[in-house]
């Protein structure tokens, strides 16, 4: 279980996160949520140390953040540009043990991706299924996608959704921050709401379409008054 | 195990801007050799001619010209200017590489150790060549001076005592060893500078100049203090107390460094 507690950050003056806390299960999506500058990209950031938090802690199944254990996607490639996606490979079997060539050579052949391709040569919908592979064949048992839908195409979209579905996320906790909730929304386990640096609400997504009836965006609405 | 494979990835990204960089040296260097003894030769020639005697070059008016000076100090700024690239070429653009790079299962200090070996080994590389490069100058010229009989003066031995060519070319192992601590230090108070710039940006505009005052700020009260009991000590004791004052701000370095990069870097 990822457990986040008790988190803060300022930027200069701005107070982006506000003493949040919350948990993200193994096995589970939960899914972070709210409208832009919320800080929620900040959250994901500061679970993986690229952000550190000016206080609280964060705990992986108890223990202190192992870079084995847990990888980030962010919406853009790390990368240098120049980059083919046999060269990123490369480095990512270089430099991460539990790196999985097989994993990843399956996921590049779903996705019809070219290995000799270089990244700057790829759409925005290609890059993220190269990053999304990339963090997958990891072989992570928690992972932080931060909007992995963000400004790509349907068919992409829909090719990365039946993914979530698939064999090679299971048992594996996924921490997820997007924008286009609907398209996730039946996948969802967990929803965490933010609005202006805190959690506004927290619920079982399952809990909230069978009982209340209601959808995730139904939810937003109601909070965020839209 | 990563460290190795980190200096070898190091290496490789740098490689083609180094064999640049060598090449404009050397290209500058041996250039100007041909140039400086064509007139040289003209010169010797023209006074030959008028019946003037005396006559004489050494190496050290070569080393002495401003174009070989020129040449040695665009690799000195091409080595300070790498030691702080090295760094902040992975936080360009909106992808950042360092983000990649913090987030290898492996210690920071790690990464940081990766890249001072690569600058250090990009140095001592550049001394190496500059090495080979100055002796096969010296035979070039000594060959080009003897066959146009032109009178030689003083050694190659002579020539390379000559000002800052000491630190290339050490009386001793330990002289060596020395230089080489002192440009680490160089090197580590540049990194510093970076790490701490890096960590402070996000929470101010003025971070460069705030990094400039940190790094400073740690030099200096070390600096002080052997400015002061400079007068007081003899000679082994002032070595002494510089030993221990570079020590010190080495330490000092290296903490600030690891505070940075560990609790305070942002991407």
């Amino acid at each position: 279980m990822i457990e986040v507690l008790g988190v803060k950050k300022r930027y200069r003056k701005k107070q982006v996160i506000e003493d949040v806390s919350f948990t993200a299960n193994k096995g589970e999506i939960t899914c972070l949520i709210g409208l832009n500058g919320t800080g929620k990209s900040t959250i994901l950031k500061g679970i993986m140390g690229l952000t550190p938090f000016d206080r609280g802690t964060v705990l992986i199944d108890g223990k202190p953040l192992d870079l084995n254990r847990v990888a980030f996607v962010p919406d853009h490639s790390t990368f240098p540009i120049h980059f083919t996606i046999e060269q990123c490979e490369a480095f990512m079997r270089d430099f991460y043990p539990k790196f999985d060539s097989k994993l990843f050579a399956r996921l590049v052949d779903e996705f019809k991706l070219f290995p000799e391709d270089k990244l700057n040569e790829l759409s925005k919908g290609t890059l993220a299924k190269v990053n999304l592979a990339l963090g997958i064949a990891q072989d992570p048992d928690y992972l932080l996608l931060d909007e992995p839908f963000s400004g790509i195409d349907v068919f992409s979209k829909e090719q990365i959704v039946q993914l979530f579905s698939s064999d090679v996320m299971e048992n594996r906790g996924v921490l997820i921050t997007t924008h286009e909730i609907e398209d996730i929304e039946y996948l969802v386990d967990k929803a965490v709401m933010l609005n202006r640096g805190r959690i506004v609400r927290e619920f079982d997504v399952e809990d909230v379409r069978f009982i209340h009836g209601k959808s995730i965006v139904d939810v937003m609405r109601e909070e965020y008054g839209a | 195990m990563n460290v190795l494979k980190l200096i070898s990835w190091e290496l490789d990204r740098v490689k083609k801007s180094y064999l640049i960089l060598v090449g404009i040296l050397l290209l500058l260097q041996f250039g100007w050799l041909g140039a400086f003894l064509w007139r040289q030769t003209a010169t010797y020639e023209q006074m030959r001619l008028e019946g003037m005697t005396g006559y004489t070059v050494s190496f050290l008016h070569y080393l002495g010209s401003t174009v070989f000076t020129l040449s040695v100090g665009v690799a000195i700024v091409a080595m300070i200017f790498f030691s702080v690239w090295i760094w902040y070429r992975d936080f360009q653009g909106r992808g950042t590489f360092m983000m990649r790079l913090l987030t290898i299962p492996t210690g920071r200090m790690e990464l940081f150790v990766a890249k001072f070996v690569t600058v250090m080994m990009l140095i001592l590389g550049l001394f190496a060549i500059q090495w080979m490069a100055l002796l096969l100058q010296y035979q070039l010229f000594t060959a080009w001076l003897n066959a146009k009989m032109i009178p030689l003066q003083g050694s190659f031995e002579m020539a390379i005592q000559f000002d800052y060519l000491a630190i290339m070319y050490p009386e001793s192992g330990f002289n060596f060893l020395v230089h080489q601590v002192l440009i680490g230090f160089v090197v580590l108070a540049l990194f510093t500078f970076v790490l701490v710039e890096r960590g402070l940006w996000q929470r101010t505009l003025w971070s460069p100049l705030l990094a400039i005052c940190v790094v400073s700020g740690l030099l200096a009260l070390p600096t002080f203090l052997i400015i002061y009991f400079d007068r007081y000590l003899f000679m082994d004791e002032q070595i002494g107390l510089f030993g221990l004052a570079l020590i010190g701000m080495v330490f000092g370095l290296t903490l600030l460094s690891r505070r940075f990069l560990s609790k305070k870097m942002s991407v």
